[in-house]
């Protein structure tokens, strides 16, 4: 009897507790910085400086921001995987130190095959209030907060619409179509020739350029409805674009 | 001993249940999301903030503004005034059972309530406020941080604690206790007429004002209006759930919104277009518009729209009536 009234109050002391953390295995385990730069026609991007796009518009950005997700590390040859838990991360232009992906506790190899996504997977898009760098309320302007979900990419900016007068666009992209996973490989053209070496304890580096440039291929600021692209085809158009976006340009091993 | 142990473990236990329990009217289904009780502080400190007007960015609205608890927790307007001055875009819903619902807003944008919290709050038609000043307001006035240290064990005011507390409070707002629960529950009879209307309802409107709850959680276009603006638009409101889901079959489609408390809730339809009940039961019985969007529900054997003798409309009304929660809203 008594057994069973320990029973009890064990279980529902226990039923009050909080999660609490995991424990993260020190020394067993390495990291790596996912270092990314933006850049419009090889250079690096500066908000509020004038650009023109291939297509010949007159332009400046004022605010650029993206979601990289779902960090993935594999090898190809001997199947080790690694895909780093809750890896959400907001990158915004105005603040470099975002622009550094760190990524922890990646189990220790050789890994020929990098992915990440640009957006948020559709299960955290749809899932409501969460936080870290889905916090809607700290990031509410990555958010449509009339229809749950992320823009996944923002880009804001004033486009040369008349002869001396600068209209306001804005690209606003999200919805699960626009999702996209990039995968990178030692394989691939788009790839690279060294493999990305994790050891225990240890900091390894992927650096990437991400050429702005390619966001606006097809996209003639002045026709209707592009100064304002939030959804529909403008946005497969974009989102179709920033998977070229990414070019990945040095690999650091420890 | 063994005997005090025993009494101190049953204690407990009892205690820990009350706390657990969900206050889960009997006649109801089970709840989509988890109710905690009005005694729980988070409930409580939830309550404080739905009364808080630092939570707008002129200061002066709180969600009590728009949400009356006389009026079932909406207000008299068919749109309502944001802080900007500007009106809303759609008519403010009554709130009650909100732990039954889905989904949010009249075309179901969110399925949380702690995200329709951010929506309301952000939106600068609504509440206009960022959650960075509502936190710095919070920490300048008496009384918040030791509240917040109460309920989440540290004095930190976050964005996340100030929609979940407000959360828990908005789901503690249930309404089971109108004439009509009373004869579900406990068989008091309804009147003729009421008795009359509740088979009126329950052949012509039941469809979608389905079960306890009088909605079926779904979306429909009502035929209200025939003409919408094109898809490319793509935050137009009057796309309705399309404005959502990017589907063209749901241009103009609404939330079956809970006819609870009716009475105290007009004026109606998701723009407040409707001043009376009246005027909502004529809609359907011959003002509905038959476009390509209007559901096929509201038209049946080639009649467009659900006819309702003059008759009809008299018993509807009375019974509509005994959806009327008078403790709901402290009478």
């Amino acid at each position: 009897m008594r057994k069973l009234f320990l029973f009890i109050v064990i279980t529902f002391a226990f039923s009050c507790h909080k999660n609490s953390p995991q424990p993260t295995a020190g020394g067993t385990v390495g990291a790596l910085n996912f270092k990314i730069t933006n850049k419009f026609n090889g250079k690096n991007l500066v908000l509020n400086q004038k650009y023109i796009t291939a297509q010949g518009d007159s332009f400046y950005i004022i605010n650029f921001k993206y979601y990289i997700s779902n960090i993935e590390f594999m090898n190809l040859d001997n199947g080790a995987f690694y895909a780093a838990p809750n890896s959400y991360y907001l990158v915004d232009a105005s603040n470099p130190a975002s622009a550094t992906l760190e990524v922890t506790n990646i189990p220790p190899g050789d890994y020929n095959q990098f992915a990440f996504s640009i957006g948020v997977d559709d299960v955290r898009n749809h899932t409501g209030a969460q936080t870290g760098a889905l916090d809607a309320t700290v990031n509410a302007d990555m958010f449509w907060s009339w229809s749950a979900g992320y823009k996944f990419l923002v880009l804001e900016g004033y486009f040369l619409s008349a002869p001396g007068s600068y209209s306001p666009f804005l690209f606003h992209i999200g919805s699960d179509d626009n999702f996209k996973n990039l995968n990178f490989s030692s394989y691939s053209s788009k790839g690279w020739n060294t493999d990305i070496n994790i050891q225990a304890g240890k900091t390894s580096e992927v650096d990437a350029n991400f050429n702005i440039d390619s966001i606006f291929v097809g996209i003639n600021l002045d026709s209707a409805y592009n100064d304002n692209i939030q959804g529909g085809g403008g946005a497969t158009i974009i989102a179709n674009n920033y998977t070229n976006m990414p070019q990945l340009t040095n690999i650091s091993n420890p | 001993m063994r005997f005090c142990l025993t009494i101190v473990i049953v204690l407990l236990v009892t205690v820990n249940c009350r706390q657990k329990k969900n206050h889960i009217p009997a006649h109801f289904p089970l709840p989509v999301t988890t109710i905690i009780s009005v005694t729980d502080k988070e409930a409580q400190l939830g309550e404080l903030l739905f009364y808080e007007p630092a939570l707008s960015g002129n200061s002066k609205l709180s969600c009590a503004s728009c949400h009356n608890p006389l009026l079932a927790f909406s207000d008299s307007l068919s749109l309502s005034i944001g802080a900007r001055g500007e009106k809303t875009f759609r008519n403010t819903p009554s709130l009650a059972n909100l732990a039954w619902n889905s989904t949010f807003f009249r075309d179901g944008g969110v399925s949380d309530l702690e995200t329709q919290v951010i929506g309301s709050v952000t939106s600068p038609r609504e509440m206009n406020e960022r959650f960075f000043n509502i936190i710095n307001k919070l920490n300048s006035k008496e009384g918040y941080k030791n509240k917040f240290m109460e309920v989440y064990g540290s004095d930190s005011i976050t964005g996340q604690r100030i929609i979940h507390a407000i959360a828990a409070f908005e789901r503690t707002l249930i309404s089971a206790n109108s004439v009509y629960d009373n004869y579900l529950t406990d068989k008091r009879p309804l009147t003729v007429l009421q008795s009359k209307g509740l088979s009126v309802f329950e052949q012509k409107c039941a469809v979608c004002h389905a079960g306890v709850l009088f909605t079926d959680n779904n979306f429909h276009n009502t035929g209200l209006d025939t003409v919408f603006p094109p898809m490319k638009q793509f935050d137009a409101p009057e796309l309705g759930r399309a404005r959502v889901t990017r589907k063209i079959e749901d241009v103009g489609k609404y939330r079956t919104p809970s006819l609870r408390n009716l009475s105290l809730t007009a004026p109606y339809m998701h723009d407040g277009r409707f001043a009376s009940i009246e005027e909502v039961l004529n809609h359907y019985s011959s003002g509905v518009n038959k476009s390509c969007y209007t559901d096929s529900l509201l038209m049946k054997n080639g009649v467009i729209g659900i006819r309702l003798t003059e008759n009809d409309k008299r018993e509807l009304l009375s019974f509509l009536q005994t959806l009327t929660d008078s403790s709901f809203v402290g009478l």
